[in-house]
């Protein structure tokens, strides 16, 4: 009875101390641990908000099997580089809107964060983002990749993102015909 | 293990983006290269199924600018297209140099803008491809007016000649005609006849449709027999009131025939 008494004020203690740290610790498919402030977290992930705000957060590690450790990373990375970022007035007031652009601009350190990636961690992070209801790190992931295929060929674009051409020759002409006007000559 | 050509050649399935992933990439796009990305593999063209949201080949447009200076002329290379018959409006700008920067249009054919300057230098420039020639001035049109504000035909003279021009650095030569089967329209914007396909919601059939009308609004006359009925003003927003008037617009491949040259 004592045993069991005493194990059960630990018990309590140790909820308490979760409900109070201001961090969670994620777990990506691959089992690597990544530590992320609540409060980040929350403000930047529906999903996560949504599993603190439910309690299902696991202090040993909340399993993300859908993200692998390399987009975690990223995504925890994120988290902490946009806690510790002041809103810029482009953030606020964006140049020009659009009818069909009524996005936020990325500001220049979600720029850099998203530049330095590989093609394939882009794919993996944008995927995550999703996954996760980030919609702030899924407006810079897009628009990411939106800027690497402006301005170019269906053939060109094909090359940077390493797509195979699944259209047959025939189907190929007609998109051809279609929009003729649009297309660069490749 | 991993060389550095796995950087640059990708091995992840960017084919296999989930779809409502590709829409908000195609949201991102511009006009034109919205128009491209279904071209790229059939599971993108299956994810561009949902929702029309990009630009259609050949619809109607009003072309306008988007920021101008305080000349009147285009201050960047974006502009707005309004499809009139759907009311979405597409944003774009000019690939490459940045052809419509300081510069003002005077002028549509099929995809072919004529844009001019503050010391008449007439260009004519592809939009979506960002594509350019040079055109002679207006001011080497003999006996010709020098006002780079475009063509103002003065339709009391009984005879009308025509110029072509071409090439770098080219002159403007007189042509005895603009070829059999061929109409010439001329105004300050210019027309097109569409047809309108059976049932269509969108485009109304025996309709005028007028932009620039007292004020930067656009018209449509429905029924028209004398164009009495005007059936309202449709609004498109992207217009920022300026001198650079809307223009039509609709971008098709067509192809251009040369004309015979005028023998002196």
């Amino acid at each position: 009875m004592e045993v069991d008494k005493g194990k059960g004020e630990a018990e309590e203690t140790r909820k308490v101390a979760e409900a109070d740290r201001d961090t969670v610790t994620l777990k990506s498919s691959d089992g690597k641990l990544f530590e992320v402030s609540k409060e980040a977290a929350a403000r930047l992930s529906t999903v996560l908000a949504g599993m603190i705000a439910g309690g299902s957060i696991d202090d040993n590690g909340t399993d993300l099997k859908q993200i692998g450790s390399e987009a975690l990373e990223n995504v925890v990375d994120y988290c902490n580089k946009h806690a510790n970022s002041i809103p810029s007035a482009a953030l606020i007031s964006s140049s020009i809107s659009f009818n069909t652009a009524p996005f936020k601009e990325p500001e220049e350190w979600e720029r850099k964060f998203v530049d330095r990636l590989s093609h394939d961690a882009l794919f993996d992070l944008v995927e995550a983002a999703n996954f996760l209801g980030m919609e702030r790190l899924l407006d810079v992931t897009c628009h990411k990749i939106s800027e690497m295929m402006k301005g170019k060929s269906p053939d060109q674009i094909r090359e940077v993102f390493n797509i195979k051409n699944d259209y047959t020759k025939e189907e190929l002409e007609e998109i051809r015909q279609e929009l003729a006007w649009a297309f660069y000559d490749d | 293990m991993l060389s550095a050509s796995i950087e640059t050649a990708t091995a992840v399935p960017w084919a296999d983006l989930p779809a409502e992933l590709c829409n908000l990439v195609v949201d991102r796009l511009d006009a034109f290269s919205a128009l491209r990305f279904p071209a790229v593999c059939r599971s993108w063209a299956a994810a561009c199924q949902v929702g029309p949201r990009r630009l259609r080949p050949g619809a109607p447009t009003l072309l306008t600018p988007i920021l101008m200076d305080g000349n009147g002329m285009a201050a960047a290379a974006a502009f707005a297209l309004y499809d009139v018959s759907t009311g979405r409006s597409f944003h774009a700008s000019v690939s490459g140099r940045g052809g419509l920067k300081n510069r003002r249009w005077v002028g549509a054919k099929d995809d072919w803008l004529v844009t001019t300057d503050a010391t008449c230098s007439l260009e004519l420039l592809n939009p979506a491809t960002g594509d350019l020639v040079r055109l002679p001035s207006f001011a080497t049109i003999p006996g010709g007016r020098r006002d780079c504000r475009g063509w103002h035909p003065n339709l009391r003279r009984a005879e009308v000649r025509l110029y072509i021009g071409g090439g770098d650095g080219g002159v403007w030569r007189r042509v005895d005609g603009i070829g059999g089967d061929h109409a010439l329209f001329v105004g300050q914007s210019y027309p097109f006849y569409v047809t309108v396909p059976r049932g269509s919601s969108d485009l109304k059939a025996n309709s005028v449709y007028a932009a620039d009308l007292n004020g930067y609004v656009a018209m449509v006359f429905d029924q028209c027999q004398g164009c009495a009925g005007g059936i309202g003003p449709f609004v498109y927003s992207d217009f920022r009131g300026t001198s650079l008037r809307p223009i039509w617009f609709r971008p098709t491949a067509a192809h251009l025939e040369p004309l015979p040259v005028h023998q002196t």
